[in-house]
């Protein structure tokens, strides 16, 4: 069932809690969701881009999980007072259904090293890291993204995963051990 | 330095490297995402006569595009399923496009072409042409993705296995027809999962799903009557064979009697490139390593692997081993098998890096005959006997469009997606892919 707008009783968003706000939406109040939507689209971006690597497809994966969310609203349950979990899963699905499509990864791949040239100036020394980001699975990436990038708990990591603390953990390590040797060569330059 | 001896000081240099590889996103995303959102309701509260003046203009422009461009080669159509006009005529330059459509998905059926298309709303609509898509019927509509499978048997009985509406909830969406596919049924879920993996059907009838329900405890559910009625089959909880994967995420091809293999994604683990293999119907697991191809440094950290299986256990494996350190793809393989991938034969050469373009379109019909786009997208690669000869239909699609995918009912029968600066198109061929011929979408 789509939220009826029209029909959504609205409240003052600028006074209301997050659980007043995520039960308002729940309703179909519009203004409530982008109350909670707005503060969690950059870091929805950033979880995309740690999984995609590249800003287009971040951006619209980003929107497409907004669009899913603001679909699927009256499934979150009632008792939520925060949009942040939910949301960040929708993206994560999103871009693992980005990457389903054949040999996605193999083009992120092969565009790597253009990339780098593009950008000289911002990506000066980036090369090892991307590189080493490259090796890394998709959802590897997603999983440090989130534990040091957005800076959760382990349990908040796996909570967004949908897997157990104990294999969320393991990710972690298992990706910030790929990109060590790019942690050793940023160190030994000046 | 190790995250043992210096945990914070590592944590800190991890938080400064990835913070500063994330590229900054567009100043006015949040505010595009917000309209979108606004938008949506607008949308759905647009009234019934301002849609039915819309439809009618759509139609009607639809109409005068079709009658002044595509009449002329309607008569000369290629001969596909359903097709009284068996005559490959020459394709133009230009192919229609379907226009307000996020993605489109064609399946060829004994007698019918079928198109799903999902719009932006997130409906899925199916359409289904019994004269090689002169005419369209609409047969299901449905709040969800583009299907993955749509099967329909002699008797009439059939499947569509469609996309999940939600990517966060992991439903089962199936359908199930007795009448040819002029009807569709829901199919309800046989037991409360957490999850719901993709079905993956052998034949109209015989199909599997993996269904989880919980935290390290996951199942095999089967049926052999279209989805009506399921069994369970064998729990799934082999973490070795599948470190890291979410049970209901794997993608398990199986043939008509229980024997089946997972292709497990590119960084699974630093062993060989292997698939994943059951011959018990998913009660034991073990995995099957082809030969790494010769002067390839091969491991499943760089390999990407797809693969195409037959009811009776013929497929083949694709390769394509990604050159981390310098990017790129420096060639692509394949391996035949006729044992549902116990033993694989070669690997042969089939192709060396693309030049530039989307990803390669690839289809396997069997463990002979095989299809790849080359070049820049735009090229064609097919083989019928296990790679051993290669024959290229260069530019075999009107110019400027790239194959995104492709798919082959019968040696000579099969459809494409190819798409030319942003419009998407769905090609037919009839003739093994020498020739395509556009589609016209429904009006």
């Amino acid at each position: 069932v789509q939220p009826n707008a029209a029909e959504a009783h609205c409240i003052d968003v600028a006074e209301a809690s997050d659980r007043e706000l995520v039960a308002a939406a729940r309703q179909g109040d519009v203004t409530a969701f982008e109350a909670l939507l707005r503060p969690l689209i950059e870091p929805g971006y950033r979880l995309a881009y740690s999984m995609l690597q590249r800003r287009e497809e971040a951006e619209d994966a980003v929107q497409e999980a907004a669009l899913n969310a603001w679909r699927a609203i009256h499934r979150l349950h009632e008792d939520s007072d925060s949009l942040r979990p939910w949301f960040l899963t929708i993206v994560l699905n999103q871009c693992r259904m980005a990457r389903r499509s054949r040999w996605w990864s193999v083009v992120r791949l092969a565009e790597l090293d253009g990339q780098v040239d593009h950008a000289e100036d911002r990506w000066v020394g980036r090369l090892d890291l991307l590189r080493c980001l490259a090796t890394v699975s998709a959802s590897d990436r997603a999983a440090l993204w989130l534990r040091f990038g957005e800076d959760l708990s382990i349990e908040q990591v796996a909570a967004v995963l949908g897997i157990s603390p104990s294999a969320a953990k393991a990710r972690v390590y298992r990706a910030a051990g790929r990109l060590r040797p790019a942690m050793r060569v940023g160190e030994a330059q000046p | 330095m190790t995250l043992e001896r210096r945990p914070e000081q590592e944590e800190d240099a991890m938080r400064h490297i990835l913070r500063s590889a994330i590229e900054p996103p567009s100043p006015d995303l949040a505010d595009r995402v917000l309209a979108a959102i606004v938008a949506q309701p607008e949308r759905h509260r647009e009234t019934r006569q301002h849609s039915m003046l819309s439809l009618v203009a759509v139609a009607l422009a639809a109409t005068l595009v079709i009658t002044l461009v595509y009449g002329a080669r309607l008569a000369r159509r290629v001969a596909v399923p359903g097709s009284n006009a068996p005559v490959a005529g020459e394709v133009g330059s230009i192919a229609p496009a379907w226009i307000g459509a996020t993605g489109v998905q064609p399946f060829l059926t004994s007698g019918a072409v079928w198109v799903a298309e999902r719009r932006a709303s997130g409906r899925t609509t199916i359409y289904r042409s019994a004269d090689a898509g002169q005419s369209w019927t609409p047969r299901l509509d449905y709040d969800g993705g583009l299907p993955s499978q749509l099967l329909v048997g002699a008797a009439g009985e059939g499947v569509l296995v469609a996309g999940q509406r939600d990517p966060a909830a992991a439903e089962l969406v199936l359908f199930h027809t007795s009448d040819g596919g002029a009807s569709w049924q829901r199919v309800p879920p046989p037991i409360t999962a957490q999850e719901w993996g993709v079905p993956y059907f052998a034949d109209a009838g015989r199909g599997w799903v993996l269904a989880s329900l919980g935290p390290a405890s996951a199942e095999i559910l089967s049926t052999v009557d279209g989805g009506r009625t399921w069994v369970e089959s064998s729990p799934f909880n082999d973490r070795a064979n599948f470190p890291g994967l979410s049970s209901a995420r794997l993608r398990i091809l199986w043939t008509s009697d229980g024997r089946g293999f997972v292709v497990p994604p590119l960084g699974a683990g630093a062993a060989r490139a292997h698939v994943v293999l059951t011959e018990d119907g998913g009660a034991t697991w073990r995995a099957s390593f082809p030969a790494v191809p010769p002067g390839q440094d091969v491991t499943a950290g760089n390999a990407m692997l797809d693969a195409g299986l037959r009811p009776d256990g013929s497929g083949a494996l694709f390769l394509q081993p990604v050159d981390v350190q310098r990017g790129g793809v420096p060639a692509l393989f394949a391996y035949g098998t006729g044992d549902a991938g116990r033993t694989w034969r070669g690997p042969v050469r089939i192709d060396g890096a693309m030049s530039g373009g989307p990803p390669r379109a690839l289809f396997a019909l069997d463990d002979q005959r095989w299809w790849s786009s080359s070049g820049s997208g735009a090229d064609l690669l097919v083989t019928a006997d296990g790679g051993r000869t290669v024959h290229r239909h260069a530019r075999a699609l009107p110019a400027g469009y790239v194959f995104r995918s492709i798919g082959f009912s019968t040696a000579a029968e099969g459809w494409a997606v190819a798409t030319a600066q942003g419009r998407t198109a769905v090609f037919l061929s009839g003739d093994g892919g020498a020739t395509w011929q556009p589609l016209v979408p429904p009006s």
